[in-house]
Order: structure tokens, then sequence, then C-alpha cells
């Protein structure tokens, strides 16, 4: 019976696993295909996978083409700045959840799920007015704080998980030693649970990173565009240049990737524990 | 719990009643100061950034607005019966709908096979597993955008790979007839949603007490009936909560549709998200946006209710 489990198993990897993935990952194939050819070949009918002169030269020109520099800048601030809010924002809130038991917890945590369950678009509508009214736009502070907002229950659910890995015991003992409750918080628990925070830092950094409708949204300046949005007017604005597009989405994405896959077994975990819930 | 709550008191009339929730309140709220002081920073951003918009989209969904989103008359139901006439509105439900249960079945369909199989010990399999995730990590609106290329009806890859495979030797427009661009956006959702729920089945998977298998075992169960009656039962609760989930991340779905196609052609990939954000900043009719915005969220907040309602009497029963 083993082996004809084993069998099946086979036969699922060869035909069911190994298509999956090749279909996952074939827009990353083709990013890195075409970054890599000429104008010309670009336009060759039939497309090449395998370039058949490849070229760098698109990795100099994208930068003077579309203002790539500042779209890099941009992205940057944005996942710095969402990822500063949340671990803000985030770590009282997430902490409180954790170790106090209080009248309001539970109402609190039914709010955190009822703010996941509207659109983006209709903050966006109802806040497009106060944004246009008080010059707020092209500020990329404004869409660091709404894209961090938005994201704000789902890393508290995160970092609650985190902080209730970490023995209550060691804060008591903080506090016997003459700490303050705060300072316990920041002295023990937070050290602690260092792997967790950096975990929901880097999301919170390729959350905003990969930020599109708000800046889409509250930014008009092609100066203050963050990748997603700058290489979309790309495509929308221009005779489209694919090889260039492609080159800026290969650099837009390698960052992120790397990133995540530094984190990745973290923040799996983490979601586990959410899921569990 | 606060021992207060157990404090016997012989049937209160209704006032010392309320009296005693305020008192209780009021002990609750010096009790835990600190935990509610943490609460506020939070507190205020979803009040400034959640809450408030919000409210501004409902009351702007019963009011007449100028071109930029401004009120000018509260409290007219003329958007919804403008939304009621709009001759795209009934095609824009059936796609949200469509959109939004489609892609998450067709996600289901994909993920919990490959978590079964991934849940499994291969050579390879961490690396499958990294390679999952990809399409995760990377910015939707770009992945989209590739995709948009690989869909390119004379350039394309796809194209090109059906004609290497003899399967067609014509450029399919993909993007450019109605149905095939439909297809197409839910394609691409699905694609970007299959790592979250196939890490979270898989989750779910290895979360089951692997001593429930050797009974199983002992009692000569085939393989197959192991799976139906231990595996299936045990992923009940982790499926009902990521299909909810999904759904609403599907009604939410934005990007994919406004990078790939912006709803052409003629609104027919549009669902309610992207069509109410034309509404507003392109036809600048931001009444009829705010009226199907606040629609919108109803209709996922229902839905959301109804859900766990299910869920909570399945668990029960």
């Amino acid at each position: 019976m083993t082996r004809r489990i084993s069998w099946l198993k086979w036969l699922s990897i060869i035909f069911f696993v190994i298509p999956m993935l090749l279909i996952l990952v074939f827009p990353f194939i083709i990013m890195v295909s075409t970054s890599f050819k000429t104008l010309q070949e670009v336009g060759d009918i039939p497309p090449t996978l395998i370039p058949k002169e490849p070229t760098l030269q698109n990795y100099s020109e994208v930068w003077q083409i579309i203002p790539l520099a500042y779209h890099f800048r941009n992205s940057f601030l944005l996942g710095a700045g969402e990822m500063l809010l949340v671990l803000l924002l985030g770590i009282p809130a997430a902490y409180a959840l954790c170790r106090f038991r209080f009248g309001g917890r539970q109402p609190y945590m039914i709010f955190l799920l009822i703010t996941q369950m509207f659109p983006a678009v209709v903050v966006v509508l109802g806040i497009f007015r106060v944004v246009a009214a008080y010059g707020l736009v092209d500020n990329l502070a404004v869409v660091a704080f709404v894209a961090a907002a938005f994201n704000l229950a789902f890393c508290i659910w995160l970092l609650t998980g985190y902080f209730s890995a970490i023995p209550p015991e060691v804060e008591e003992a903080a506090m016997m030693d003459g700490n303050s409750r705060l300072g316990a918080m920041i002295r023990m628990t937070l050290p602690l649970s260092w792997p967790g925070l950096i975990a929901v830092a880097i999301f919170a950094f390729m959350d905003g990173w990969n930020e599109f409708l708000f800046s889409l949204t509250f930014i008009r300046t092609d100066e203050y565009l963050p990748l997603t949005v700058g290489l979309f007017r790309f495509i929308t604005r221009f005779q489209i240049q694919w090889q260039h597009l492609m080159t800026g989405s290969l650099l837009a994405t390698i960052v992120v990737v790397i990133l995540f896959m530094m984190v990745q077994d973290k923040l799996t975990r983490g979601l586990v524990a959410i899921s569990e819930k | 719990m606060s021992v207060r709550a157990e404090v016997v008191r012989p049937a209160p009339a209704q006032a010392e009643r309320a009296e005693g929730a305020w008192q209780r309140l009021v002990a609750d709220l010096r009790d835990n100061r600190f935990a509610y002081l943490l609460l506020v920073p939070s507190m205020l951003t979803f009040a400034a950034l959640v809450l408030f918009p919000l409210g501004s989209t409902i009351a702007g969904a019963f009011a007449k607005t100028d071109a930029v989103g401004r009120i000018i008359e509260f409290g007219t139901l003329a958007n919804f019966r403008d939304l009621a006439r709009d001759s795209y509105m009934p095609g824009i439900i059936r796609q949200t709908a469509l959109f939004a249960f489609g892609t998450v079945a067709l996600t289901v369909i994909f993920s919990f096979p490959m978590a079964l199989v991934l849940n499994q010990r291969f050579p390879g399999a961490i690396v499958a597993r990294s390679l999952l995730l990809l399409p995760w990590a990377a910015p939707l609106a770009i992945s989209a955008m590739t995709w948009r290329w690989i869909f390119h009806d004379q350039l394309g890859a796809l194209n090109h790979l059906l004609h290497l495979a003899n399967i067609t030797q014509q450029n399919i427009g993909w993007l450019s007839q109605a149905n095939l661009a439909f297809a197409c956006v839910m394609f691409v959702e699905v694609w970007s949603s299959i790592p979250f729920m196939t890490i979270t089945f898989l989750a779910g998977l290895q979360s089951i007490p692997p001593h429930i298998y050797d009974a199983a075992k002992m009692d000569g169960a085939s393989s197959w009936r192991e799976f139906w009656d231990m595996t299936v039962p045990q992923m009940k609760r982790v499926f009902m909560i990521v299909t909810l989930l999904s759904v609403i991340w599907a009604f939410r779905s934005f990007t994919v549709i406004w990078t790939m196609t912006q709803g052409n052609p003629f609104y027919r990939t549009d669902i309610s998200v992207t069509y109410l954000y034309k509404l507003a900043f392109q036809n600048l009719t931001f009444g009829q946006g705010y009226a199907l915005a606040f629609a919108t969220f109803i209709v996922l907040i229902i839905f959301s209710i109804v859900y766990t309602r299910v869920l909570r009497s399945e668990e029960t029963a």
C-alpha cells in the first residue's frame, strides 16, 4: 500500500505541482527574459524566451526614460513610513490586547475585524474631499498613513500572536526589580519578541512598497509617484516600451522578494497563529 | 474576569441596572487605565482614517454632490435612483458576484490539492514552497502588468505558446474580447490568491494531531476513507475562515482589474469597486460613487454576518 501511495504522490507532483509552480513563476520568467531584450527583439514575431542578443542596455536606459530613481525613493519612503507607523500604533494596541483582560477588549477585536470588511475604495472616496480641500495631494505621508491604517488590524493580530508567546513572568520579574509596567514591556517583552517584530516590520514595509490604490488617487505629480503607479502610468500614457517596463518591474520586484525570503518562515507561522484562532 | 461582575444583585430595576453598567464601565476604565491608554493611538488612527471616511461616504450617498465630491444638499435618494437607472449596473452586479465567488472557488480548487501534496515529504519540497509564495510577495500591480504583457495579442508569450503547441495559429485578443478579458482578470486574481490560501491550508493540515491517523490505520481504514473521515472534517474550520476572508478580499480587489483592463471593453470587466471609482473620478458623479460604495459595504457586512452565523451553527451542531 505504501508503494501505491508514493506512486500517486509522484504522479501528482509531476502532473499537478510542477505545472502549477511553472504558472506561478511564469510572469517572473517573462520579466527577466524581456528585460534583457533589445527593442527590436521585443517586436519579433514569434517572440523568443531566451534573448538572442542579450543586452544590459535597458538597465541603463530605463532610468532616463522614466523618473525611476524618484519612484524608487518614493516606494522606499512609503514602505519605511508604513513600517514605522504600524509599529508605533500597533505595538501598544497588541500589547494591551495580549496582557490585559479589560471590558473593551472584545469590542475592540470585533472592530478590528470590521475594518477588514470594507473596500479601500470606500475610504478613498470618503477621504478624497478632505485631501483635496486641504491641499494634501502629492503628499506621501498621507498615503503612508492611510495605507498603515488599512494594514493595521492585520498587523495587530500578528503582533498579538508574537507577544502571547512571551511568558508574562519575565515582565513580573522586571517589575519586581523596580521597573514600571511600561519599562518592563520595553526592556523585556519587546527585545524577546524581536524576530516577530521584524517579521511585522517587513510585512508592513512590503505593504507600503506594493501599495497602489491610494497613490493612484492621492498623488498627481510623476516625481512623487511610487514604482507601482509610476510604471502603470508609463504603460497607459506612452507607446508602451515593454522591455523598459519589464526592467523597471523586475527591479521593483527583486527588492521585496529578497526581503520576503528573509522573513518568510516567521511570517507564515504568524499567519498560521491567526487562522487557528 | 472581573470580580465586580459576580456581585450578587437581587433583580435590579431598569434604572439601577443602567447605573450598574455605568459604574462597571467607570471601574473598568479605572482598573485598566494603562490598557486603554495603549489603545488610544490606534483608535485615533482608525477614527480619522477609517471611521471618518466611512461616515463621509455614507453621508455622501444620501446627498447631492458637486464635481469634487462635496455635499451640496443632504437628504436625497437621487443617487440610488440614478444607479438603478444606470444601464451598466445589472452587468456590474453580475460581474461582481461572478468575480468574487468564482475566483474564490477556483482558488480553493487549486490550493487544497496543492497543500495536500506540499504537506508530504519529497525532494525539492522547500524550493517548491518558496516558489509558491513568490506571487504573494511581488507587488500585485506589477505582476498584473506583466500578465498584461503575456496576454498581448501580437507579441505576448501566451499566443506564442499556443502557436507552438499547435492549438491555434490565430492571434487571440485576450484582453480585447469581453468574455476572454473577464476570464483573464479572474485568472490573474486566482493566480495571486493561491499562495496565501495554500499556505493557510498547509498550516491547517500540519495542525491536525497525527495520532488520529494512527487509530484509523489500526482499524485498517483505506487512505481514501482516512482522507474523507479524518482530514476533511478537521480542515472544515480553517476552510470556512479562509473562504470568508477570500470572498471579502475578492470583493475589494481593485488592482488586478485596474492595471490589466481598467474595466474595458465597455465596462465588461468592471466590478463594483472599479466601477464606483470611475463613477467618482472619471464621470465626476461622486454621489453615485458614494451610493455604490455604501451598497457594496452593506452587502459585505450582511454576507459576513450570515456566513459567521452559519459557521457558528455548524460548529455547535
